[in-house]
């Protein structure tokens, strides 16, 4: 009985008090680091992507355009092995995890914003400018607001999406969920079907739980809308 | 930054073959999970649709396992673990066979993406007018006459962007292949990486296919959605 909660604990947090942290919390906080800061990048290349001067609009279109239609585990490959290539000297695993998966994340957020901007009529941006608001006061008091309510129902989902796709950072050797159970179930064959039953089921809940924090939220808002 | 490219030494011999032999199993990954992801997804919309609670309930746990649980687990499962529930017979036969790990691949990426393509088809049916439905029964037409004629043609139209957005994603999904060690490009950008010390190069090819790949299947289903699907008034 030990043994199956020691196992557990594996999965949850690795060997942490005595070694490094892993497991799933490796997943949840990458998910989480990520999330917010490409939430600001993505800001910001949303915010190129409608930009008055062309060259600029053009080059973050490029861009996203570009990495969107790369597989994340291309986009790891680039950072974890290209990276020391110029750099001369290697980055820490999850350093190089969290930048790529950053610049992933990125991205797509950057799509969930542009999609939330069209949606925003002309014409607010219109009043705005005529009320003598600048283009800065304009994004942030008027179009961020009502972007952000919107597509809160989309950025919970990708949330969901992206702590799934943690998950292929196990490939260049971070100790997160997917190798603990790789591991554990190498090391002990006759646990094989057990340790795939409790890492399956770990990343069932979370993402079960928070799908339907998504639809919530989705439900939520229609029966605003629709009053 | 001097790094002296040398694209002749791996654009030859054995690991110019690597690459082709990986270009064919990726695009073969692709469309042979794609299409039976939408062979699993549509048939898995009618258990979901149906008006047995059983077979209702049975379709939605399907729906649930497939899209909480990340790709990669999916085939890892299916490398690892499926063989084991069988028979010890049937477990070594599959287990010594060479093309495990490729059908597994198929079988997860396949797997995992029904269940976000039946949740699409679902969207594209439900969003089909009921009263169309209902119009079409008072005027007599029978069940199969009112799929064929007024709900499939409507909700092909609805679904087909979300779909085609999936079915990318399930395209770039196939380098989690790597982890399987199917022969795939990414498969073989690692090897050659690992033997040549030529990573930049390989990883350029690599994405270089990944991008043309996305970018004739996006030009495709623009035009499909253009011509083919495009209402006729």
């Amino acid at each position: 009985m030990t043994d199956i909660l020691k196992i557990i604990k594996m999965f949850l947090i690795g060997p942490f008090p005595q070694g490094e942290l892993g497991g799933l919390a490796i997943n949840i906080i990458l998910a989480l680091l990520t999330m917010v800061s490409g939430f600001v990048l993505g800001l910001l290349l949303v915010l190129g992507r409608i930009s008055k001067k062309a060259v600029i609009r053009k080059i973050t279109t490029f861009i996203v355009e570009m990495i969107r239609a790369l597989p994340l585990l291309l986009i790891v490959f680039w950072f974890y092995f290209l990276i020391p290539l110029f750099s001369g000297k290697t980055l820490p695993l999850f350093l190089s995890a969290y930048l790529s998966v950053t610049l992933y994340s990125a991205v797509n957020q950057s799509e969930i914003f542009r999609a939330g901007f069209m949606n925003i009529s002309k014409g607010q941006w219109q009043v705005a400018s005529c009320m003598g608001m600048s283009y800065s006061q304009c994004i942030i008091h008027i179009i961020l607001p009502q972007t952000l309510r919107m597509m809160l129902p989309s950025f919970v989902g990708f949330l969901l999406s992206l702590f799934k796709d943690t998950s292929v950072i196990s490939i260049i050797g971070l100790i997160d969920l997917t190798q603990t159970g790789i591991m554990l179930s190498q090391r002990e064959p006759n646990k094989l079907v057990f340790s795939y039953i409790v890492m399956g089921g770990l990343y069932f809940v979370f993402c079960f739980a928070l799908s339907r924090v998504a639809k919530k939220i989705e439900l939520k808002q229609q029966g605003c809308g629709a009053k | 930054m001097n790094y002296e490219f040398d694209w002749q030494a791996i654009l030859s011999g054995q690991y110019l073959e690597w690459i082709l032999q990986g270009l064919q199993c990726s695009i073969s990954l692709m469309i042979l999970s794609s299409l039976i992801a939408v062979a699993i997804g549509v048939f898995v919309t009618f258990g979901n649709l149906s008006t047995n609670p059983l077979i209702h309930f049975i379709s939605s746990v399907y729906i649930e396992l497939c899209r909480n649980i990340p790709t990669l687990i999916w085939l890892l499962f299916f490398y690892y673990v499926f063989p084991e529930l069988f028979p010890e017979k049937i477990e070594i036969a599959l287990n010594s066979s060479t093309m495990l790990n490729y059908w597994a691949a198929i079988a997860g990426l396949s797997i995992s993406s029904s269940g976000y393509i039946s949740e699409i088809i679902r969207g594209g049916i439900m969003a089909v007018p009921r009263e169309q439905i209902a119009a079409a029964y008072s005027l007599g037409h029978s069940k199969a006459h009112i799929w064929k004629y007024i709900i499939w043609p409507q909700a092909i139209r609805n679904c087909f962007p979300p779909l085609v957005t999936r079915i990318i994603h399930n395209v770039k999904n196939t380098s989690l292949a790597l982890s399987l060690s199917v022969h795939e490009i990414m498969w073989a950008t690692q090897q050659i990486e690992s033997i040549t010390f030529r990573g930049l190069e390989v990883t350029i090819l690599a994405t270089i296919f990944y991008l043309t790949i996305n970018f004739v299947l996006s030009h495709l289903a623009s035009l499909a959605e253009k011509h083919v699907l495009a209402t006729k008034n």
